[in-house]
């Protein structure tokens, strides 16, 4: 009897272990899953962003231009971003994580994404304030901050990845702003700088966690 | 003492059907890598067709996972998925055997 119950403990613990890794699992791929993101969406960024700038400059296009030119940018980058990250990152679901997350959660984030750079770029702000060329880079440090704050921040993973990217990009602003005050058209390519830098030091971190996950 | 019932009384509480370590498999494996077709599950759990299909009546007669016809670059094939319910059953049994194992751990 007593050895009947031992070797269904055994069993059991093995089940035990055995799903407690498969729990593991999802977290790395879940976290996985972010620190991609960092690195898709930084990457897709960069590069659009500084052929625009490019294209912008040589072209000798007048400011009020730009907030077109910037907004076709982020469209066709958060595309790219979404085809690439579905196709080769690793997905994660928050119902996975036992979290089910309200049907608004995906509009929330779209309109976390899109309404700081409408905002931004219909101001009507001096260019000395904040030049044309790097509105971009304030909107996208505040859409990360909307984001946190409306999904991230509901997560069960209980990461900060968005935070910690606004936070390094809403203070590597002003760097950009005196550089392009002081040199016109080269706080473009600054913030761009910034904005990689701030994207993978937060992928980094991210890869940081996952691999925590199982020391 | 009072460990060891707390063990044997979380035995009681956990669902033995799911803890069958051929259905635990599946589920450990459609948990941890998403949707799988049929094809899949058997060389992956390296049961037979009929085990399989035996298996995955239980868990469907469960509501644990749903099977659906679905077009693949290979042709129609059956896929298998966890339900939403299925999903918060896993995480709930994980959660306890969690807790047991920590009792186990304890205990010896």
């Amino acid at each position: 009897m007593d050895e009947d119950r031992d070797n269904r403990v055994d069993n059991v613990e093995e089940a035990a272990k055995l799903v407690v890794l498969a729990k593991k699992l999802v977290e790395y791929r879940c976290i996985l899953s972010a620190a991609f993101a960092f690195f898709i969406f930084g990457m897709t960024f960069a590069s659009l962003v500084m052929i625009a700038i490019s294209v912008y400059i040589a072209l000798g296009a007048p400011s009020r231009f730009w907030a077109l030119v910037s907004f076709g940018t982020v469209v066709l980058c958060a595309t790219i971003s979404i085809l690439l990250l579905r196709s080769v990152a690793p997905m994660c679901r928050y119902e996975e994580l036992g979290y089910e997350p309200p049907s608004r959660l995906r509009l929330y984030y779209g309109l976390s994404f899109i309404v700081p750079f409408v905002v931004l770029y219909s101001l009507p702000m001096p260019n000395a304030l904040l030049p044309y060329t790097i509105r971009w880079l304030p909107a996208l440090g505040i859409a990360l901050l909307v984001a946190y704050f409306t999904v991230e921040r509901r997560s069960p993973l209980n990461t900060k990845f968005m935070l910690l990217a606004s936070i390094l990009i809403l203070v590597s602003t002003p760097i950009s702003i005196a550089i392009e005050l002081a040199a016109p058209n080269i706080g473009g390519a600054a913030s761009t700088g910034f904005m990689l830098l701030s994207y993978l030091i937060v992928g980094a971190h991210a890869l940081r966690r996952a691999k925590k996950i199982f020391e | 003492m009072a460990e060891e019932r707390a063990v044997i009384e979380e035995l009681k509480r956990l669902d033995r059907d799911l803890l069958n370590p051929k259905r635990l498999s599946i589920l450990v494996i459609l948990y941890v890598s998403g949707p799988k077709t049929m094809a899949q599950l058997v060389r992956l759990t390296g049961l037979s067709w009929g085990d399989l299909e035996s298996n995955l009546r239980k868990l469907r007669e469960k509501g644990i996972i749903e099977m659906s016809k679905t077009i693949t670059p290979n042709g129609i094939r059956t896929m298998v998925k966890l339900t939403p319910y299925g999903v918060k059953t896993f995480l709930e049994m994980a959660s306890k055997l969690e807790l047991l194992l920590k009792i186990l751990r304890g205990d010896r």
